[in-house]
């Protein structure tokens, strides 16, 4: 069964969207894959033959691990969530590099916003209960 | 710098427990002046029929179905990075036959899932033990606060919930913590001491000796709860305590035997493993942080990790602040049961962190405990504390909606308590399933074989390791040796699979003859996908050169796998103690 997966790069915010190239290593087959600008970010679609067990990403990778651009990460398949990859590309000393991240969620603010809802719905079930009761 | 750690330091604090622990204080006194009646539980009416009985255990299967999804419903594990130690063990128990006797410290997946391995696989025999576990978990919270703490249907529903549905439980099926999921033992006990034991009190007596049991087959941890539960409880409801203090050496010293017998007998390298489960050497942890309470976050999924927070505090004033403050004596026991359950939790010290080199940590109550008392030192991982604060919060949180003065109100706070663990409380419920299926190649192996997988360096550190590690012993269910993998071991520092797959490393790296492996290690299976694409080939030509062509070869479970005959079986090769170190140098598993 075909397994779709998307990969997706944010660039740093207000710099340009380079195109970044990455190796992807799944079921004893290699693929090169071009990830192209896409309105703000970079991205690609892939059918994968079927779900692998994990991938191996690298790109930009000599002998350096810590080079500019670099990517070297196994990625295990079941830590990808509704076959999205997030990679971050962040700006470092002579260059910028990806930088795995988790995907989606809305930001914090409506998190706690969120929840203070639910505290306040209780809160004003608890007065409600007080001020019926009260004599 | 000052400034940044001291809002470090400070978000420490009151991001974790000092925030949950002035929030029962300010919870406490706004509900004291809003001079809110005393919450007296009505008398229950009329007794459980059997209509209501097989009406609960159909509900609780719904829950447990709803908060265990997709496990049901698919022969994929359902995990997330296949983190879970236990459930590897449990697989490999559940495929290797060995089902009763091993796994009696899980009796629900001895008795339910070793069975149904025959006939469905041990992955879907994990999922329907788990499932079941769940929803029995439920059933006896629904009983506990049914029967013994005499609440209506209803309200009793929300305990049962609680118990099921709580963010812990959603962590556990997240990581794979099967063996901590199945237990009906400890709120099968709270009901059980709750009952009164003048009218029978011999059969009240067994009936909390059984619960006990069960709490102590269900893991060490659930014994120790057991153990603490049961004279707290007995005493706060002026229960016979002596009396009562003698059945609890019953579930401890079945404890106790069962650890005598995994390290004296059965099978030399489970048995090691099981003794380092239950007793593993890993410390409890210095700091527990508000996460523990809501259950690990994945990632930074704010929204769940907020609406968690917000469960926190609904949970808290139904559970524990309105019981605590307006609460007869059963509700007040409740609350301050929960709040033991969270001052264990906190674990041994409260350890605020400004800086590496500057560090102040305060003394709890655990740990002040332990030091007292060094067999709780085995429990080992304080944050287990919390099934006690969901249970009794849970059985407080019914309670409470039951004593409502209006009825609408009640069920009206009752929503919003199961809105909230149904819909966001518990386990995400993300599509992250696990490839349940062991590559092919290993089927060319013969069952005395024992493999070493041969995956890319890593250190005991890197959180990948443990994730590899997991994954060999996924892949060696099928085999009855799985010794120098260390499977089953908790710390992976100590494993051997590291020591054995860093000298092949090296081996490949010097490029001469063939790395001096343990002389029980029949087989390597090589990973090639998970390598640098650049070593591949070479790494291929160097492993044929050593041990001829490979023996088989497959790419059907998600990677190509590569198995190599590097010596002939040997029935008489006796794996060593699978959490020893000694495997470095090669001596650990001679016979």
């Amino acid at each position: 069964m075909p397994y779709p997966l998307t990969i997706t790069v944010t660039p740093p915010a207000g710099a340009p969207a380079p195109g970044v190239s990455l190796s992807l290593s799944f079921l004893g087959q290699q693929q090169q894959v071009d990830l192209l600008p896409d309105g703000s970010s970079l991205g690609a679609r892939l059918d994968l033959p079927s779900a692998p067990r994990y991938l191996r990403l690298q790109a930009h990778c000599g002998d350096d691990q810590d080079a500019p651009g670099c990517l070297d990460e196994l990625v295990m398949m079941d830590s990808i969530h509704q076959g999205r990859l997030h990679y971050s590309l962040v700006q470092v000393q002579g260059g910028s590099q990806l930088v795995r991240t988790e995907g989606g969620g809305p930001p914090l603010a409506a998190s706690f916003a969120w929840g203070l809802l639910m505290v306040a719905a209780l809160g004003l079930l608890w007065w409600r209960g007080g001020r019926d009761a009260s004599p | 710098m000052v400034a940044t750690d001291l809002l470090e330091g400070a978000t420490v604090v009151l991001g974790g427990w000092g925030l949950f622990l002035l929030a029962v204080a300010v919870l406490a006194l706004l509900v004291h002046r809003a001079r809110l009646p005393v919450l007296a539980v009505p008398e229950r009416r009329a007794p459980v029929t059997g209509r209501e009985w097989a009406l609960a255990a159909l509900a609780c299967l719904l829950v447990a179905a709803l908060v265990t999804w997709p496990m049901a419903s698919t022969g994929a594990l359902v995990q997330r990075n296949f983190d879970g130690f236990g459930s590897a063990w449990l697989l490999f128990q559940l495929s290797s036959g060995r089902g009763l006797a091993e796994l009696l410290d899980t009796w629900l997946f001895a008795l339910l899932g070793a069975p149904l391995a025959w006939v469905l696989g041990p992955v879907r025999a994990y999922s329907t033990a788990t499932l079941v576990g769940v929803g029995s978990m439920g059933l006896a919270a629904w009983w506990a606060a049914r029967g013994p703490f005499r609440l209506p249907p209803w309200p009793a529903g929300i305990a049962a919930v609680v118990v099921m549905a709580n963010p812990l439980v959603g962590t556990a099926i997240t990581e794979g913590h099967g063996g901590i999921l199945v237990g009906p033992g400890l709120p099968l006990l709270l009901g059980a001491l709750q009952l009164s034991p003048r009218e029978r009190p011999w059969r009240w007596a067994l009936l909390v000796a059984g619960a006990g049991l069960l709490c102590a087959l269900q893991s060490g941890y659930f014994a120790y709860l057991a153990a603490g539960l049961t004279p707290l409880w007995c005493a706060w409801t002026r229960r016979p305590l002596w009396r009562v203090l003698a059945l609890v050496a019953l579930p401890l010293g079945l404890f106790a035997l069962g650890t005598l017998l995994a390290t004296r007998g059965v099978n030399g390298a489970d048995s090691w493993a099981w003794y380092s489960w239950h007793m593993g050497a890993l410390p409890p942890p210095a700091v527990v942080s508000l996460d523990r309470l809501a259950g690990s976050p994945p990632g930074s999924d704010a929204l769940l990790h907020g609406t968690r927070t917000a469960l926190i505090f609904v949970l808290l004033v139904l559970g524990v602040v309105a019981p605590l403050v307006r609460g007869d004596r059963i509700g007040r026991g409740l609350a301050l049961l929960a709040l033991v359950g969270v001052l264990v939790a906190l674990g041994p010290e409260l350890r605020l962190t400004c800086s590496p080199d500057d560090s102040f940590a305060a003394p709890l109550p655990f740990g002040w405990l332990a030091h007292r008392l060094p067999a709780l030192a085995l429990f080992r991982l304080p944050a287990r504390a919390l099934w006690l604060y969901y249970l009794a919060a849970g059985l407080g949180a019914a309670r409470t909606v039951a004593a409502m003065p209006r009825p609408s109100l009640g069920v009206a706070a009752g929503a919003v308590l199961l809105a909230e663990l149904l819909v966001m409380g518990a386990r995400p419920w993300e599509a992250r399933t696990t490839l349940a299926t062991v590559p092919s190649a290993y089927g060319a192996l013969e069952a005395h074989d024992t493999v070493l997988d041969l995956w890319p360096a890593f250190s005991a550190e890197h959180p990948q390791g443990v994730e590899l590690k997991e994954l060999s012993c996924f892949y060696q269910t099928g085999h009855r040796r799985q010794l120098p993998m260390a499977c089953l071991t908790v710390q992976l520092g100590e494993s051997r699979l590291i020591a054995l797959n860093h000298r092949v490393h090296h081996a490949l790296v010097q490029g001469g003859s063939a790395p001096d492996l343990d002389p029980c290690v029949t087989a390597l299976a090589w990973h090639p996908d998970s390598f640098d694409a650049a070593r591949r080939q070479p790494t291929a030509l160097q492993l044929a050169r050593w041990w001829g062509p490979p023996l088989a070869e497959s790419t059907d479970a998600g990677e190509r796998v590569l198995v190599f005959r590097v010596a002939p079986v040997s029935a008489g090769c006796v794996p060593g103690p699978t959490h020893s170190d000694q495997g470095a140098t090669g001596s650990g598993s001679r016979p």
